[in-house]
């Protein structure tokens, strides 16, 4: 059943088995997964069905990093995030879950084991038809450090388009539009939550209970809501030890440099990866997905640049910029871009906090610092000389590094890849982390945490799938039933 | 105006010769902005290789 509290009644609310909040990709899997076994869940979007501003709204952030575009990459609306990926799947490997980053924060608690069963069922969900999927790749390795990196992609699923119908007619699964969680509660002395609380966009406010609660709502926002939970916690629930927030990882679109190349100089196309043996060699080498490809137009800088614009919004004043297009983008010998998906190591100072602003709805705004630390600009480093080394020992051609890549004292130009990561991290313990191997919260009974906001550390996998094998995991602890 | 087959703007008539004037006159300081081949290069050791002005090429290259 979906209720849409902007323009519908609420429905009565007891009975729930569990309560999920945010429904996109991890909540919607795991609403589904438990409803399936014939469990009663409350699944709370804060958005309807379609983009609304007034929802989108209520992703602003502050940044006092590097800007991550917080409310522009994230989706606050019935199938989350899915609405905009462009779909690629790409797994952890096996070694991401036994490396410890050179950071100031553990690696996984568990291995690949744990959610590598459950990788078949990811990929059903996301329309993934390969039979053997990620064992194929169309190009060579280029070297046993820089292997060809294999992927599948998604259509891409859009989670709202795929399931609305199923979560309709469902059962078990009540499905709140525009009810946007604002707090979790605990009878006094309890140390598991008995109820949610939750808003309609004309602030009044709702309750429900739950055997379980689950947090699906992005890594910048879970964290946002566990901190401004202060009610029965003063410092935020899972707060105790200051981890929630603490993390925040990104992936790295590293603009290593440029190229030309002898070797199909007008098609050359290599996606590579850093292999295990590269990572063996030199424990600060960190994952990174590097893509070399011929621009297919030309680009231009400096007084080059200039004349150009100029040329263009003169011919646009005088109606002909089709006869002056050969000037601004005729063909010539392409230039070769590399750009890249490269970790970030998790560590402290990158982070998620509350900042003094409110939102419409009373909620304390997330206010985020972005940071690339020294470990990871000197990894960058590593791997742009061993792929400029590797380039030219195979004779395909020249290649230039960009300054900031030969040099970790210079500034890096980088950008993001709307991948946020590392919020509510899973450790051994409260110290490190926030969730436990079973990505429930330390030191409360029944809340959980889905979605990428667990990862340990990110590697150089897109966290779609990933996050949606987890979160097959977790239905199943919650379950009851064994992974296995 | 009507300059050839064009029609264009008093604004942006001047406002283009301006433009095109300052490049005329400016060219130096431009170039030393947007080609460093100008400059000295830069060279890094890189063990196997070294790197010139950003270029990685083999050390037995660089000695030819």
């Amino acid at each position: 059943m979906i209720v849409d509290l902007n323009s519908d009644g609420v429905p009565p609310l007891s009975g729930f088995d569990a309560c999920i909040c945010g429904a996109g990709p991890a909540g919607i899997t795991i609403a589904r997964s438990l409803a399936s076994r014939g469990r009663h869940v409350l699944l709370l979007e804060a958005g309807g069905h379609y983009y609304t501003k007034q929802s989108q709204e209520l992703y602003d952030a502050a940044s006092i990093g590097r800007e991550a575009w917080v409310n522009l990459t994230r989706q606050r609306y019935l199938g989350g995030t899915s609405n905009h990926w462009a779909g690629r799947c790409r797994p952890f490997e096996a070694s991401d879950f036994l490396r410890e980053p050179p950071s100031d924060l553990p690696g996984w608690p568990i291995t690949i084991d744990e959610i590598a069963g459950y990788q078949r069922a990811a990929l059903d969900i996301l329309d993934v038809k390969t039979a053997d999927p990620f064992t194929h790749s169309a190009n060579p390795d280029l070297s046993p450090y820089l292997i060809a990196d294999r992927d599948e992609v998604s259509p891409p699923t859009r989670f709202s388009v795929k399931y609305k119908e199923e979560l309709a007619s469902s059962q078990h699964i009540t499905l709140l539009l525009n009810a946007n969680a604002s707090d979790l509660r605990m009878p006094a002395g309890a140390d598991s939550l008995d109820r949610v609380t939750f808003k309609s966009y004309d602030g009044t406010a709702h309750s429900a209970e739950a055997g379980v609660f689950v947090l699906a709502m992005g890594a910048v926002e879970n964290a946002r809501f566990m901190l401004n939970c202060t009610k029965d916690v003063r410092v935020g629930l899972g707060n105790e030890y200051g981890m929630v927030g603490i993390g925040f990882m990104e992936h790295f679109n590293v603009a290593f440099g440029e190229f030309v190349t002898t070797s199909d100089p007008e098609n050359f196309r290599r996606s590579l990866f850093t292999s295990d043996a590269f990572l063996d060699s030199d424990r600060l080498v960190g994952r990174s997905n590097i893509t070399l490809k011929i621009l297919q137009q030309i680009r231009s800088h400096g007084r080059t640049a200039a004349i150009k614009t100029f040329l263009k919004d003169l011919a646009c004043e005088m109606g002909v910029a089709e006869k002056l297009q050969f000037l601004t983008e005729f063909d010539c010998p392409g230039t070769g871009v590399i750009t890249s998906l490269t970790e970030q190591f998790p560590a402290r100072s990158s982070y998620v906090d509350l900042s003094d602003r409110v939102d419409r709805l009373g909620h304390r705004q997330p206010r985020l610092n972005w940071v690339m630390s020294n470990e990871d600009h000197e990894s960058i480093r590593r791997i742009g000389i061993q792929l400029g080394k590797d380039f030219v020992d195979a004779g395909l051609g020249a290649i230039r590094l960009a300054p900031g890549v030969l040099d970790s004292q210079l500034p890096l130009r980088f950008n993001h890849h709307a991948h946020h990561m590392g919020t509510t991290r899973m450790a051994k313990g409260p110290a490190d982390g926030v969730v436990d191997q079973n990505c429930r919260v330390f030191g409360l009974g029944n809340l959980y945490v889905a979605g990428s906001s667990i990862f340990s550390t990110g590697a150089a996998c897109n966290p779609t799938m990933p996050l949606i094998q987890f979160a097959l995991r977790l239905s199943d602890h919650i379950l009851g039933r064994s992974s296995n | 105006m009507k300059i050839g087959m064009f029609r264009i703007s008093r604004r942006r008539f001047i406002e283009g010769g301006l433009t095109l004037g300052f490049f005329a006159a400016a060219p130096l300081t431009l170039s030393t902005q947007v080609r460093p081949d100008k400059a000295a290069s830069k060279i890094i050791d890189l063990d196997t290789h070294v790197a010139v002005d950003g270029w990685v090429i083999q050390k037995a290259d660089s000695a030819v």
